[in-house]
């Protein structure tokens, strides 16, 4: 019984949700929150009643994963640096200068222990000569020809990151799960409609169809990570639908149904638990992917140039290869590191979950 | 004349959790011509021993003791490379599951006349013949010889097992559990093609199985397993008639008898854990004649009457004569 | 035989015929995201020369526009329009270099081909290898290094990597010149060694993910029963891995390295080019976008789409001749 209590008070607290932002969008003169701002209380809310409760309800399940996670320390070690990186999202810009705080005083400073040679204008002779240039410890990672602060900006390139990753992958995996569930309860001509179109939408290379869909809709970020949301689901869906396939005519399935068990409640109550697994897999793999196409969109100019994620930084950075090489090396190490952590971690829970696939 | 010797063979399993002690001081010899059965539950040991012979163990597993003597010449110290040549050309095996154990994406043509190339040397064309012969011989149609597994039965699949496995005439075939995976009708088809070739062609077989009736079949003599070790080891008369092991009189208690309608008697418990197995004599856990010192002790293989061991201490007791005799027949 | 490749006559048939819809789907899709828009491919073009002063009547440029491009009629007949067009292989034209968008893919298409191709050859060579020679040392410390390896290699952003190489060997070392010859023959020595960089760069990120894709596959069937019959027959290790192992591993293998195609390879050629200023189809799309030519972007997206289409075809007729299970359907 208390799963149907659940669902009614998740799609309670959800259509508050909705009303308040209908109500700020359209009556309010004084936005509470950006659409994007309500996206997250959505996701938080829908984390909260589907991911965290189940986990604390069934903790042994759950210590057994953990135990099983924790042995591979490459997955510690990824997670590690996630948690690293969300604390750094979260909290860094509170300690850091502003990341589009331009001052040419301070242009072209190399990292913390490194030196270089620059021409500089000297001010008491009027012309250029030549100096060696320290990092200092007020820029710890060097600024860029602008004098922007490079940890500034790969601080608040994490949110951005992390923001484009955690959002686009769960409108992904949400638009997956429905499609490949639906596709594998229903059979037949729904199924066959709903796999076609995954195959067309597989058959556009993903790169390609993300500039061209960014190109003609523009680059803002919220935009950008709905677009990556609902390009990116394919994969999921066929995962979620072969799975579910597999499950449908298992025994505790096919026993439920002779039971007399309803189709939405055998799809909520077995389908979609136990494909749950698969599907934390999926996100945590799907993340990096993620990242790295926004961050790729970025670099390649398409980015939202109103935010300072690592893809622009790089960009900017590529330009000046010979004078000052950090600005293009430090993102990119960030966002390695990133992807890294998250296939580790993606890994070890595959592992976790499923010790037969390999791959 | 014995033609393989297997002398105090031990394979154990590295693995995470400890050491299985899979094979644990196994001996026994094949005679020339005769059908040795290795008879157990799963789990005993059966066919380690037997991949063993081959030197077909798998890692973690690892052969760490005694001898496999073959014509006087023990494998063991064959280098891998001598080792192979004996595989498939001497002693052959065949497998459980032969579905399985068929390469699904080579023609079974092609799979029977690899051994021939690699041992024979033989030319695609001999390696030819020979298959449609022993296709034939096989009962299994020629223009079968393009065929790929999946699109043969299990029998038929089988059978192509054992046209395999005689390319290359060898002297002893190793038969791991051949027929667990085939149906009834089919299993004695199968076993009159193999009892047939072996008479044929004076091979030596060891027939792995836990099937008491196909023991009573085809055996000439027995070696009852359990847990890794030895039981016992007779003729197949003398087990059938006068086993002299609890374990043994267990196994043939748990045999349905159309005839007489007896009851039976499953043997208690389970088949202990091989990493950590019990102490003394590893059946003693389930034994209904065990006495303190079976913890403590133990028991080494011992004559009983002619070619009859039993690795039971009270092998001749009072009690055991009884069972023995009693409950059976 | 003939019964099989009659049916097998019938399975290319529809599959072929399932490719059209596909590719109808594409086109579909495409031209519904165009007209979704906002903003008309012209807009841009009127900005610019409403911007130059030159024409008075900007209304009528517009019109006289829409009218060239058939933007006045309704949607279902612009949609006709596109379609047709494409059929006659007109894919527009292209208003910043004023050539037809034919002849600019005709010109650029082999230099991303070229890149492609190198890289593909790279990975599969290289990727291949080592993940059959990790599977077969599994556990030990190379196999380790290559995991880790291959993780870090699926990882790196291949935009950055490329980044990384022109800072330290074209600029810090300066082995290779930091710009793209147009004027060396393709394939020639220097333009090979030009392609060095791009080739790794692009090449290494699928080379990683191949090394583990066939790491796993081989992994897989080197625990498979069949594995342990050619053993038992005495082939020597080469062939049990190289024949029977590896004819199966890469069944799955080819399936995954056509959905890398396009999933990562067209995007990582595409920032390649732009990265090392090679004049593929990237390259000119990457121009296009920056001056608002959309009919190449479009056509950069569906060559990619089709591309990928008919490598899928291709995969799934070539499976027929690799495995013999593929059921017609």
């Amino acid at each position: 019984m208390y799963k149907i209590s659940r669902n009614l008070l998740f799609a309670i607290v959800i259509s508050v949700i909705i009303a308040t932002m209908a109500l700020d969008q359209f009556a309010l003169k004084e936005k509470l929150l950006p659409p994007l701002g309500y996206f997250y209380v959505f996701f938080s809310v829908f984390m909260l009643f589907y991911f965290v409760y189940p986990l604390y309800r069934n903790q042994r399940l759950t210590l057994y994963y953990w135990e099983r996670t924790r042995k591979n320390k490459l997955a510690m070690l990824g997670l590690f640096f996630i948690v690293f990186l969300i604390i750094l999202a979260i909290a860094g810009p509170f300690f850091t200068a502003d990341p589009n705080y331009v001052n040419f005083e301070e242009k072209n400073l190399p990292p913390l222990g490194f030196t270089t040679s620059q021409s500089v204008y000297d001010r008491d002779t009027g012309s250029l000569r030549n100096a060696e240039i320290r990092g200092t410890w007020k820029h710890p990672l060097g600024t860029d020809d602008k004098g922007r602060d490079i940890l500034a900006m790969i601080v608040s390139g994490a949110r951005v990151s992390l923001q484009v990753g955690l959002v686009a992958t769960f409108i992904a995996l949400m638009i997956g799960t429905v499609i490949g569930v639906s596709s594998a309860y229903f059979g037949g001509a729904v199924d066959n409609v709903l796999m076609r179109f995954t195959d067309i939408m597989m058959t556009f290379p993903f790169f390609l169809l993300l500039v061209f869909i960014v190109f003609i809709f523009g680059a803002d970020l919220t935009l950008i990570i709905l677009i990556i949301g609902v390009t990116g689901w394919t994969g999921a869906a066929r995962i979620v639908r072969s799975e579910a396939l597999s499950l449908r005519t298992r025994e505790f399935v096919l026993a439920s149904r002779a039971l007399g068990a309803s189709d939405t409640r055998i799809i909520f109550r077995h389908l979609i638990p136990n494909v749950m697994g698969t599907l934390i897999v999926i996100a945590t793999l799907s993340i990096p992917g993620v990242i790295l196409a926004e961050a790729a969109l970025s670099f390649i100019g398409l980015g939202d140039p109103t935010v300072a994620s690592w893809g622009r930084i790089l960009n900017a950075g590529q330009d000046n290869l010979e004078t000052t090489w950090w600005v293009a090396v430090e993102p990119g190490i960030m966002l390695f590191l990133t992807v890294l952590s998250f296939n580790f971690l993606g890994d070890g829970l595959r592992d976790a979950f499923d010790p037969r696939s390999e791959l | 004349m014995n033609i393989l010797e297997v002398a105090g063979l031990k394979t154990y399993f590295f693995t995470r959790r400890g050491t299985v002690l899979a094979v644990d001081d196994v001996s026994f010899d094949l005679r020339k011509g005769e059908v040795l059965c290795l008879v157990g539950e799963s789990g005993s040991g059966k066919t380690v021993s037997a991949l063993s012979i081959l030197g077909l163990v798998d890692s973690p597993g690892r052969i760490i003791g005694g001898e496999v003597m073959l014509d006087g010449e023990d494998l063991r110290q064959y280098t891998p490379r001598q080792l192979r040549h004996i595989r498939g050309k001497r002693i052959a095996m065949i497998f459980q599951d032969p579905k399985e154990s068929l390469n699904p994406v080579l023609t079974i043509g092609e799979q029977i006349m690899e051994p021939m190339k690699v041992h024979l040397n033989l030319s695609d064309k001999g390696a030819k013949e020979k298959t449609l012969l022993l296709l034939e011989r096989v009962g299994i149609p020629k223009e079968r010889l393009f065929s790929y597994p999946h699109e043969l039965s299990g029998g038929m699949n089988q059978r192509v097992m054992i046209a395999m496995a005689l390319a290359c005439d060898p002297e002893i075939l190793i038969a791991d559990e051949p027929t667990s995976a085939l149906d009834v009708t089919t299993q004695a088809l199968f076993l009159k093609v193999l009892m047939d070739l072996k008479k044929e062609r004076g091979m030596s077989m060891i027939f792995i199985t836990h099937d008491l009736g196909i023991v009573a079949e085809i055996a000439d003599r027995v070696v009852v397993l359990y847990a890794g070790r030895v039981m016992e080891k007779a003729s197949v008369w003398q087990i059938f008639e006068n086993p002299r092991h609890p374990y043994t009189i267990g196994l043939l208690n748990s045999l349905p008898d159309i005839v007489k309608k007896k009851k039976l008697i499953p043997i208690a418990g389970q088949i202990p854990g091989l990493i950590n197995p019990p102490s003394g004599c590893v059946f003693h856990t389930r034994c209904r004649f065990a006495q303190d010192i079976c913890y403590r002790v133990v028991p080494p293989e011992e004559e009983v009457e002619d070619g009859h061991f039993s690795a039971c201490l009270f092998r001749g007791s009072a009690d055991i004569i009884k069972a023995s005799q009693g409950e059976r027949i | 035989m003939a019964g099989k490749k009659a049916s097998m006559g019938g399975y290319i048939a529809r599959r072929l015929v399932y490719s059209l819809l596909i590719a109808w789907g594409i086109l579909t899709i495409t031209f519904l995201l165009l007209r979704l828009g906002p903003g008309s491919p012209a807009d841009k073009y009127l900005a610019n020369i409403a911007a130059s002063g030159r024409v008075r009547d900007i209304a009528q440029v517009q019109a006289a526009i829409d009218a060239r491009y058939g933007l006045d009629k309704p949607l279902y007949l612009q949609y006709v329009d596109y379609i047709s067009n494409l059929l006659h292989g007109n894919l527009g034209w292209s208003l910043s270099t004023s050539l037809p968008v034919t002849e600019l893919l005709s010109k650029h298409w082999i230099y991303s081909f070229e890149l492609i191709f190198l890289s593909t050859v790279f990975a599969v060579l290289i990727g291949v290898s080592i993940g059959i020679y990790s599977a077969v040392k599994q556990h030990t410390k190379a196999d380790y290094a290559v995991t880790v390896f291959s993780f870090m290699g699926i990882s790196i952003p291949n935009f950055w990597l490329g980044i990384m190489l022109i800072l330290v060997f074209s600029v810090k070392l300066g082995l290779f010149k930091t710009y793209y010859d147009t004027s060396l023959p393709l394939f020639s020595l220097g333009n090979l060694k030009a392609m060095t960089l791009p080739v790794i760069t692009l090449g290494s990120g699928m080379l990683a993910g191949y090394s583990r894709y066939v790491r796993s596959a081989t992994l897989d069937n080197l625990r498979k029963d069949f594995v342990r019959t050619a053993r038992a027959k005495g082939l020597p290790e080469r062939t049990v891995i190289l024949k029977h192992v590896f004819r199966n591993a890469m069944l799955p293998v080819i399936t995954i390295i056509m959905l890398d195609l396009s999933g990562v390879v067209f995007g990582g050629a595409y920032l390649t080019e732009i990265i090392f200023g090679i004049p593929g189809l990237g390259r000119i799309s990457f121009n296009a976008i920056f001056a608002d030519d959309y009919a190449v972007v479009v056509a950069v997206t569906l060559i990619g789409a089709m591309v990928t289409l008919i490598f899928n075809l291709l995969t799934d007729i070539a499976y027929t001749f690799l495995d013999p299970r593929v059921r017609y359907v």
